[in-house]
């Protein structure tokens, strides 16, 4: 810490100057603790302490190209160049899920918590319970593959508490994560596990204001940069790059624009939808969550359990393979069944079984292969008593919950929950229930038979031997001749759990199907072939119904989510496309103090900042923009967005941006290096706080029209920053990009160019900084 | 036979309870339970402790009684100030721990699914419920229930582990031998068996399932025992799912009375969320199923559904009559058939609220829930106590209503009842709203606070009542108005009306159709208008003349 005196005269206080091994690519500090979260070059992601210890270091194996926090701090979603997103312990680095929403790289993520609290008390409890934990025990993991080397596998090892906090949602707020890709594709995940919607906003119709009324456009060859959702979720910014075109008149008309409007853009869209349904959402997205992870629990056994039974069945059959070569050896044209029942029958001993009894397999042999098979069938059994029927057992009730919701049209037909669609899943459920059932009967017996025939062998070899053999466990002949006729050269239950059986249907007896048609006329299930199917196709059958289900809030939640209004605000050269990332820029959304007077609507108002290409206007060079207020007014249609503002800064002389960040209070963060005169790049920087609330903003983009950059009417009023003006705090290294900035815990991290980092509190307040001190 | 005394014993008392004398029966355990001790046979022992639990839990006592002589002392040291429930307790949990020790697979399982019965229907830990700090958790804990159930199942697994099982029963060479007989064109044991699959699937998936008949019973109660929770707790796709996993791989291998009872599930499942006309259907299949079985509930279902089908069509005689029937079915004994008394009189005093005798109705009310906490039925104390919140509310006395419907909800609460909490919730609306137009929005809040459940898992009649009361709140609510949100009442009450026609429930429909009417006169459309008065004119005449229609079976 640093002495008293230097607070004043210098405002921020530097915590530590700190050299680190590697070179920085984003950087992002968690919202509740002062932890910060770095991506290497090589895609390394580190957790650093405020005392810069550092918890962990994983390396994802692909490049990571964005980062956010779980709004509670507890999450890392890191997304990745193939379009994979991944949810990390913030104690531990593992991994929580991962899902690959996009197929592109995943370029930014922004993760946001519904920040106002219920407003509808009553009730709140009840409506919103999810019921499950209160009837079931804790949801069944998925088995561990036997014989998987434990490095691989230890990630379920501990995982498992925080895994369950996060399906547990039911008493967390309701946030989604929004992450947008190099394509133009934004996907949202309630909870950052359950894809609700993804739109493309290359083929979104963007309203422009035009001459003759409104016209509709489109973005092509749209790349996301950055995205960010108001704290109310009603509305989410867009900034990209593409190229805007009128689409109702022919492009060849339109040659000019075309050309023109190539640059970076700004887009509003609607997301109201998950404000106004967010407790419908909540409700869907926990018990469809939930479902999903079962299902894998459900694949995952039945995987582990049809490798476990190869693995024993080869055993077995490697064997008694030599029973069948000895038999034709010895001339014989019996098959061993039969050789093994005359045996039963006490007729006649053939000299190819005795000396395959005797010799070849001995006592040694059966107990050996005695264990391996029933041995594997009991793990089978436990596989299917602890995972399989309890996962299969909570998916029927959270179908039955789901389909419950699906019945109360008035709020849940408006966000796609389909009830039929659902009826036919559950119905899907339930089969799968029977099926469970089935499956495991079919197993007891067959271990049942697969021991009664191994203790008759070790008899028979007692006999042949001529030991004594009344010590031994008796056997059933019923059920050896059962065994032999039926199971010894079948594997009910290989074919019961394999997926890859292709369509092999079993045959009932009529009994069997008589009854169960006339179960329909007791309400039973109405699809009477079920019992024809093996398990593993019966649990398909269900996942693909389940996801079906899904699929119409999806596509509902998708459609509702609109372009409001697109701001055109600076041409880029198609070159500097591919370097985008030079461009800084950063999103926020504040709280609006003036906006009481609509208690429904949001009270956030959206400020964006970018620093503007000095490519983009000949006469605007070294500038920041600033706009603010994408504030729709839904009570006056013809009045929208004229609360629409923007500013430029030009930054000081002598310095040029590096980074810049919105912090809390509508201030802004710049960093900026001095135009260095030395080449050797032992410059200075200096970080630079600007407010940007007495900013005198210009109104902008009433009538703005197509085929017009919004920023270039301003550059007659460009504000001169001065460094006396503001608060500016010297760095006395040359930096780089990324700055990392956190309005809740009110810190900076600045990475200087010879791999050093440098952390500042920004908080000038005596109260906070002690609490920092504490928190690490 | 030295050893054979006390097998005999148990024997006797189980008879004696089958035949319906409990008391003679507890006796006879307990002798049964002295004996064992004498001749140290701990197998015998925890088998008639099984029993004594299964009796005591079934019979209910009202008070403790002395018959536990002084033979047993563990169970009988405690007893004395010990309650039934709790005797039942350790009971269970004494042969538990014996048949576990002893490796007695089918005993512990059927222990496992007595003990969720037990605690399905009890609060939680009996034995600790003494002391000041013991009352903090009231509540049943459907999690061990859950819990039990599956530990039940574990049998499965095992059950080859007990020697005895070893045995199989006939039923199974028979089946395989008929199967032998069938010509399928291939010699027995031909060595091209495998060249079609799917023709040995169909002998394996039929008849090598070599489970003996005890176990694949027990693992099918198990499944009962699920779809019962489930109407308790209330998930009505749960109930069926484990009820139809019931009838489609035990439906005929196990228990005929649990067979009954399975389909009668489902025929009840069918009444209440598809109608009467296809659960009489449904109805006269199982009775030609189960024709053979003694002591049959499907006349009991039968009279029930009756009941209830004449209520609905306005029928009140016949009502009385079907009830009175019932009444008689029950055995004159106190402390047997209490279900089935219970339930009598419930009907009854629905019946007499229906007549609109209110004070009749509240007193038979009054009595049975007397009868309810004299022989702890708690369950059916809930919906006594909500039965009663209802004659209030019938009465219009809605305030002496409200504590009745809070008293109930509190009790749904601490059993896990939540299908009956939601009714009970909706009853509280209704009382509410008996209150003053002003309450309208308090009673609406409530309302959605239980819609869920009521929409997802209540019947056709519940449902059709929240519909229609939601309705009712909307236009009572004086901010409402008619002509801009005339989608949302409507939507209601058509989904209330439709669901009553599958009802035949005249009184509500006639409800539904008049609220329709009076909001297409205010928006002014008159063809609608009159197409709902039509219905209504149609349900009132039904409800008036209930004799014109022939009841579907009498």
């Amino acid at each position: 810490m640093e002495s008293e005196e230097g607070e004043s005269s210098i405002p921020f206080q530097l915590q530590f100057d700190k050299p680190i091994p590697f070179q920085i690519k984003i950087a992002e500090w968690n919202p509740e603790k002062d932890l910060l979260a770095m991506v290497t070059e090589d895609s390394k992601i580190l957790l650093h302490r405020f005392n810069w210890q550092r918890l962990w270091t994983i390396s994802p194996g692909r490049p990571v190209t964005s980062l956010c926090w779980r709004p509670d701090g507890k999450a890392i979603a890191v997304g990745l160049e193939d379009g994979t997103i991944a949810l990390h312990d913030v104690e531990n680095g593992k991994l929580l899920r991962s899902l690959k929403p996009h197929d592109v790289a995943v370029v930014c993520l922004n993760w946001e918590e519904d920040g106002q609290s219920n407003t509808d008390e009553i009730g709140k409890v009840s409506v919103y319970e999810d019921r499950t934990s209160r009837f079931f025990p804790p949801a069944p993991r998925a088995p561990k593959m036997p014989g998987v080397v434990a490095g691989d596998s230890s990630f379920m090892d501990d995982g498992e508490d925080s895994l369950a906090e996060l399906s547990n949602a039911s008493f967390r707020k309701f946030n989604v994560l929004c992450s947008g890709d190099r394509d133009g594709s934004i996907c949202f995940n309630i909870f950052g596990i359950f894809q609700i919607g993804k739109i493309n906003i290359q083929e979104l119709s963007v309203p422009v204001a035009s001459l003759d009324g409104h016209a509709s456009c489109k973005l092509f060859n749209a790349t996301i940069y950055k995205v960010a959702l108001s704290k109310d979720l009603c509305r989410l910014v867009v900034m990209c790059t593409g190229e805007l075109r009128d689409c109702s008149i022919e492009p060849k008309e339109e040659k000019l624009s075309v050309e023109d409007l190539h640059g970076l853009h700004c887009l509003a869209m609607d997301t109201s939808i998950f404000w106004k349904r967010k407790n419908e959402l909540h409700q869907v997205a926990q018990q469809a969550s939930n479902i999903e992870d079962l299902t894998e629990v459900i694949r995952e056994s039945l995987s582990v359990m049809s490798k476990q039974w190869a693995d024993a069945m080869k055993t077995f059959h490697d064997k008694f393979h030599s029973l069948s070569t000895l038999i034709t050896d010895n001339g014989l044209e019996s098959s061993p069944q039969e050789e093994f029942l005359s045996l039963l029958g006490g007729a006649r001993i053939s000299p190819a079984l005795n000396q395959f009894l005797v010799n070849s397999l001995g006592e040694v042999g059966v107990k050996r292969v005695l264990k391996s098979v029933c041995g594997t069938g009991k793990e089978l059994q436990l596989v299917v008593l602890d995972h399989l029927q309890p996962a299969a057992e909570i998916i029927g009730f959270r179908m039955g919950e789901l389909k419950g919701l699906s019945r109360w049209r008035a709020r849940y037909q408006g966000i796609g929950l389909d009830e039929k669609l659902l009826d036919e899943a559950t119905e899907n459920a339930g089969l799968v229930l029977v099926q469970v059932q089935r499956f495991m009967m079919v197993l007891s017996s067959v271990v049942q038979q697969f021991s009664n025939f191994f203790n008759w062998l070790l008899k028979s070899i007692k006999y042949l031997m001529q030991e004594p053999n009344d010590q031994l466990i008796s056997y059933n002949s019923e059920l050896l001749v059962v065994f032999l006729k039926f199971l010894y050269d079948q594997d009910p239950v290989k074919d019961l759990v394999d997926f890859s059986e292709a369509d092999d249907d079993i045959e009932i007896d009529l009994k069997t199907s008589e009854r169960v048609k006339q179960l329909i006329q007791f309400g039973g299930f109405s699809d009477t072939d079920f019992l024809r199917r093996t398990l593993a196709k019966e649990f398909q059958h269900m996942e693909s119904s389940f996801k079906g289900a899904l699929q119409m809030p999806f596509t509902t939640i998708s459609k509702k989510i609109t372009c409001m209004k697109l701001l055109p605000l600076c041409p880029l050269q198609l070159s500097t496309t591919q370097t985008r990332t030079t461009i800084p820029m950063s999103l926020s959304f504040y709280k609006d103090e003036l906006c009481a007077d609509t208690p429904s609507e949001s009270g956030y108002t959206d400020y964006i900042s970018f620093q503007v290409p000095d490519e983009s206007f000949p006469d605007i060079q070294n500038c920041i923009g600033i706009a603010k207020g994408f504030k729709q007014n839904t009570n006056n249609q013809t009045n929208d967005y004229t609360s629409l503002e923007a500013v430029l800064l030009s930054v000081p002389n002598g310095y040029h941006c590096v980074d810049l960040s919105l912090y809390k209070d509508k201030e802004l963060v710049l960093l900026m290096n001095e135009t260095s005169t030395n080449p050797e790049g032992s410059g200075e920087a200096c970080m630079m706080v600007v407010q940007t609330g007495d900013l005198p903003f210009i109104s902008i983009s009433r009538d703005s029209c197509l085929n017009q950059w919004e920023l270039e009417d301003l550059k007659s009023s460009i504000v001169c920053l001065e460094m006396e003006n503001e608060k500016v705090r010297k760095v006395p290294h040359s930096t780089i990009a990324p700055l990392a900035v956190s309005a809740s815990r009110g810190v900076a991290c600045v990475f200087a160019e010879r791999r050093r980092a440098l952390v500042y509190i920004l908080e000038e307040d005596e109260d906070d900084e002690e609490e920092v001190a504490e928190d690490k | 036979m030295n050893g054979r005394y006390e097998i005999a014993l148990l024997c006797l008392g189980m008879m004696h309870f089958r035949f319906g004398h409990p008391n003679l029966a507890l006796e006879v355990l307990t002798e049964a339970v002295r004996v064992s001790q004498q001749v140290s046979n701990d197998t015998c022992l925890a088998y008639t402790l099984a029993a004594m639990s299964n009796l005591l839990s079934e019979m209910g006592i009202a008070s403790t009684t002395s018959v536990l002589g002084s033979s047993y002392s563990p169970v009988t040291s405690t007893a004395s100030s010990l309650s039934v429930q709790q005797r039942v307790y350790i009971l269970l949990k004494e042969s538990l721990r014996r048949a576990d020790s002893l490796k007695l697979r089918r005993l512990v399982a059927s222990n496992h699914l007595a003990m969720a019965k037990f605690e399905l229907m009890h609060v939680q830990r009996p034995l600790l419920s003494f002391g000041p700090k013991a009352s903090m958790r009231h509540k049943t804990c459907p999690v061990s229930v859950c819990k039990e159930i599956r530990l039940g199942a574990h049998l499965l697994s095992d059950f080859s582990a007990e020697s005895s099982t070893m045995t199989i029963d006939g039923t199974l060479s028979s089946v395989w031998l008929k199967d032998l007989q069938k010509p399928w064109g291939q010699p027995v044991l031909s060595q091209e068996s495998g060249s079609r699959k799917s023709s040995t699937f169909f002998q394996f998936c039929d008849h090598l399932v070599s489970i003996p008949g005890s176990v694949s019973q027990i693992i099918g109660a198990s499944y009962l025992l699920r779809a019962t929770s489930w109407e308790l707790y209330g998930s009505a796709p749960m109930a069926r799912m484990n009820t139809l996993v019931y009838a489609t791989l035990f439906g005929d291998s196990s228990s005929s009375s649990d067979a009954e009872l399975a389909y009668l599930k489902l025929i009840q499942h069918l009444a209440l969320y598809k109608g009467y006309k296809d659960a009489f259907a449904a109805l006269k299949i199982a009775e030609e199923k189960f024709l053979t079985v003694s002591k049959s509930k499907v006349l009991l279902l039968k009279l029930q559904l009756l009941h209830e089908h004449a209520l609905h069509r306005g029928n009140l005689k016949l009502a009385q009559r079907m009830c009175n029937e019932l009444g008689g079915l029950a055995s004159t004994t106190m402390g047997v058939d209490m279900e089935q008394k219970v339930e009598a009189s419930l009907r009854e005093a629905r019946t007499l609220l229906a007549a609109k005798q209110y004070s009749q109705a509240a007193k038979v009310a009054h009595s049975l829930f007397c009868t309810c906490h004299k022989f702890s039925l708690q369950i059916e104390k809930a919906s006594v106590l909500l039965l009663l919140a209802e004659i209030h509310k019938k009465s219009g006395n809605a305030v002496l209503g409200l504590p009745y419907a809070l008293a109930s909800i509190s009790f749904c609460q601490s059993f896990n009842l939540d299908l009956l909490k939601a009714s009970a919730t909706l009853t509280l609306a209704e009382l509410w709203l008996g209150l003053g137009s002003n309450h309208a929005k308090r009673a609406l809040d409530l309302l959605h606070g239980a819609f869920p459940m009521i929409l997802g898992h209540g019947g056709l009649e519940l449902r059709a009542r929240a519909y229609i009361f939601e309705a009712n709140c909307y236009l009572s609510n004086p901010s409402f108005s008619v002509s801009t949100d005339s989608d949302t009442v409507l939507d209601s009450l058509r989904q209330a009306s439709d669901e009553l026609q599958a009802l035949e429930y005249h009184e509500l429909a006639a409800e539904a159709l008049y609220l329709m009417a009076m909001v297409y006169d205010k928006l002014g459309q008159i063809e609608e208008r009159e197409e709902a008065a039509t219905m209504f004119k149609k349900h009132i005449t039904a409800l008036e003349n209930p004799q014109n229609e022939e009841p579907n079976m009498a």
